[in-house]
């Protein structure tokens, strides 16, 4: 029974976390396929969005996921306006260029973030249900955070709404289309700059929304989503980059595999994690989905 | 007395000594004020991080792959020399040790890097930086001596002791002029050319018989070498180290700097370290500087990447290539006109 017990207290918050991680991922694999250049500042809008929403949840004393509703729409638009009036100068030189131009938001928008809501971690709003923080399981005594649960569920509602989102709707198609071959796609009436422009806010609005949903567990802070964005990144390489179900499948493994491994033994664990990066990129470079993208010719 | 300057051979050798005698007697003149101590000081860094830029662009200008964990490299030198020497060994042996360690750990990077692609490589030198900085921090048997840091005695050299700032900065120039002269040869030599032909397109360079994996190796191991050369500097120079001072913060001061000064280009990354300590040290006063000197390089790489792409070194030669271009259509038309 203890082992079940460790197995659940372990799984939930694994499974929390590899969620976001997954959410993350979704952003850079739509973002790859769709201009092929990789988003240095996504951890930085994670946590520029959880402050948001922190700051929300104060100003107008609503609950965590009406905030959250909010802040999602604020960081499409901050998105959309990022793309639009920043990478798309630099994406025409060379795509080479938005690596460092987007390393170079990240800088801006996390020393922003920092200079105006200050260094200090804040204590999110929780979710509550019927009068308790935790869920209790009988079963085995355990308690479990509603809000991780919470956060698993609308974390499934938004990637099952991004794949509806991509297959069934026409706006979808046409970033696919964008996606597989700009040039066809334009030639055939698809705005590139549309499609781009929503790429970048949905990616921005996923990495929001997980930084959101992540507040509770670890409290809000601007540089929560720095290690969320690397991880993002991480969970992408192992499910193949580019590839979106990929991401997600990767993300959890990524969230579970940290969490395992910080139970066990903690002062290496954001080593590790970067390890297990290297590892993937260089030793499994197609990922589970074997997508040919990380290497070169 | 004017056709002497007009004649540029001997404006350039003219120019070359003023600089030459300036750069000797700085020290001298820095020393016999006040506060030229520390103006001194704020010399000497701006050399030890030009050794790094250098080192830098060999790898992001010349060889057109980027780097952001030159902080890993950097820390490998420096924590490399002040451990050996602890152990009693002789500065340069320690040296040279350290440098045979950074050129091992930089072709462990190196080998797999070549294949990826410039984002992906990206990525995975952010990851090596960090976890680096990590096992700094958590050193295993604790030689690095974790979170405290390590003091680092004053330099010896074949028993000539520099702990002095005006001592130091003869060798630090000269260190630094070795060093940008070892850039210029590099570049100039078989090696370096075909690096840059690898960077300006893989498959003509390919298709030339240009090795191009090879030849990337080569470029990542000579610019980490001299990225934990500038950490060797650094250990002597700031006389403390700590996993802090090596944080992923240097990484992308070290990128800016290259990037501002226009990379690719031999003089680029020295304007530009100027540049940026310029910036650093305007900024030190501030409440908060850590997060206004990120803001400052957030902002410049930003500016450079939109719209100077090659960095202020770039943007002088435009110029000059746009004023020589306007006196050949000038000249043109006085002739057109004095024909017609």
């Amino acid at each position: 029974m203890d082992f079940l017990k460790l197995v659940l207290q372990l799984l939930i918050p694994g499974l929390c976390l590899g969620c976001v991680y997954g959410l993350n991922g979704i952003g850079s694999a739509l973002l790859y396929k769709g201009s092929h250049t990789i988003n240095n500042a996504q951890g930085a809008i994670v946590g520029l969005g959880a402050l948001i929403g922190y700051s929300i949840q104060q100003g107008l004393k609503i609950g965590l996921i009406a905030s959250t509703a909010i802040v999602v729409v604020i960081t499409f638009f901050i998105g959309v306006f990022l793309q639009v009036f920043i990478i798309s100068r630099v994406e025409r030189r060379s795509s080479m260029y938005v690596v460092i131009a987007t390393l170079a938001l990240s800088l801006i928008i996390s020393s922003i973030s920092m200079l105006t809501f200050g260094s200090w971690t804040f204590e999110s709003a929780t979710i509550i249900i019927h009068g308790s923080k935790y869920l209790h399981i009988n079963f085995v005594n355990v308690d479990i955070l509603w809000s991780n649960i919470i956060a698993i569920i609308i974390s499934f509602i938004a990637m099952i709404s991004i794949h509806l989102f991509l297959n069934r709707t026409s706006f979808g198609m046409a970033m696919r289309s964008a996606a597989m071959d700009s040039f066809a796609a334009e030639s055939c009436g698809v705005s590139v700059v549309k499609t781009r422009a929503v790429t970048w806010g949905i990616m921005a609005a996923l990495g929001a929304l997980g930084g959101c949903l992540m507040g509770p567990l670890f409290g809000i802070s601007a540089g929560i989503g720095i290690a969320m964005g690397n991880k993002g990144n991480t969970g992408a390489v192992l499910g193949g980059y580019g590839n979106m179900y990929g991401a997600i499948i990767g993300g959890l493994i990524i969230g579970m595999v940290e969490t395992i491994f910080g139970y066990i033994y903690s002062p290496y664990q954001s080593a590790f994690t970067y390890a297990l990066f290297l590892v993937f990129l260089l030793l499994l470079p197609k990922g589970i989905m074997n997508e040919k993208a990380i290497e070169e010719g | 007395m004017k056709k002497i300057f007009k004649n540029k051979k001997i404006r350039n050798i003219i120019i070359m000594v003023v600089t030459i005698a300036l750069l000797m007697v700085t020290p001298v003149i820095f020393t016999s004020f006040r506060s030229g101590n520390y103006y001194l000081n704020v010399i000497n860094y701006v050399f030890v991080y030009a050794i790094a830029a250098t080192g830098l662009n060999i790898m992001t200008g010349y060889s057109g792959q980027i780097n952001l964990g030159g902080a890993a490299y950097f820390s490998v030198g420096a924590y490399g020399t002040v451990i050996l020497c602890n152990l009693g060994i002789p500065t340069i042996f320690a040296v040279l040790l350290a440098m045979l360690i950074v050129a091992f750990f930089g072709f462990l990077t190196a080998v797999p890097a070549a294949k990826l692609k410039y984002h992906f490589l990206a990525l995975a030198t952010m990851a090596v930086g960090e976890i680096v900085n990590n096992i700094l921090i958590v050193s295993p048997g604790g030689i690095t001596n974790d979170t405290h840091g390590m003091f680092v005695k004053a330099l010896d050299l074949f028993g000539l002791k520099l702990s002095k700032d005006s001592q130091l900065y003869y060798f630090l120039l000269i260190s630094m002029v070795l060093c940008l002269l070892f850039t210029f040869a590099f570049i100039k030599s078989h090696t370096g050319r075909a690096c840059i032909a690898a960077r300006d397109s893989v498959d003509a360079a390919g298709a030339f018989g240009v090795d191009v994996k090879k030849y990337k190796i080569i470029a990542t191991v000579v610019s980490c070498i001299m990225i934990g050369f500038a950490g060797f500097l650094f250990a002597y120079l700031n006389r403390y180290i700590s996993p802090d001072t090596f944080a992923a913060g240097k990484s992308t001061m070290f990128m800016s700097m290259t990037m501002l000064g226009g990379s690719g280009t031999l003089f680029g990354p020295l304007l530009g370290t100027i540049l940026i300590t310029i910036i650093m040290e305007v900024l030190r006063g501030l409440p908060g500087a850590g997060l206004y000197l990120q803001l400052s390089y957030g902002l410049v790489l930003l500016a450079v990447m939109m719209f100077m792409p090659f960095g202020v070194s770039g943007l002088i030669s435009n110029i000059k290539t746009k004023r020589i271009i306007k006196k050949k259509r000038m000249e043109e038309m006085e002739k057109n006109n004095v024909g017609s």
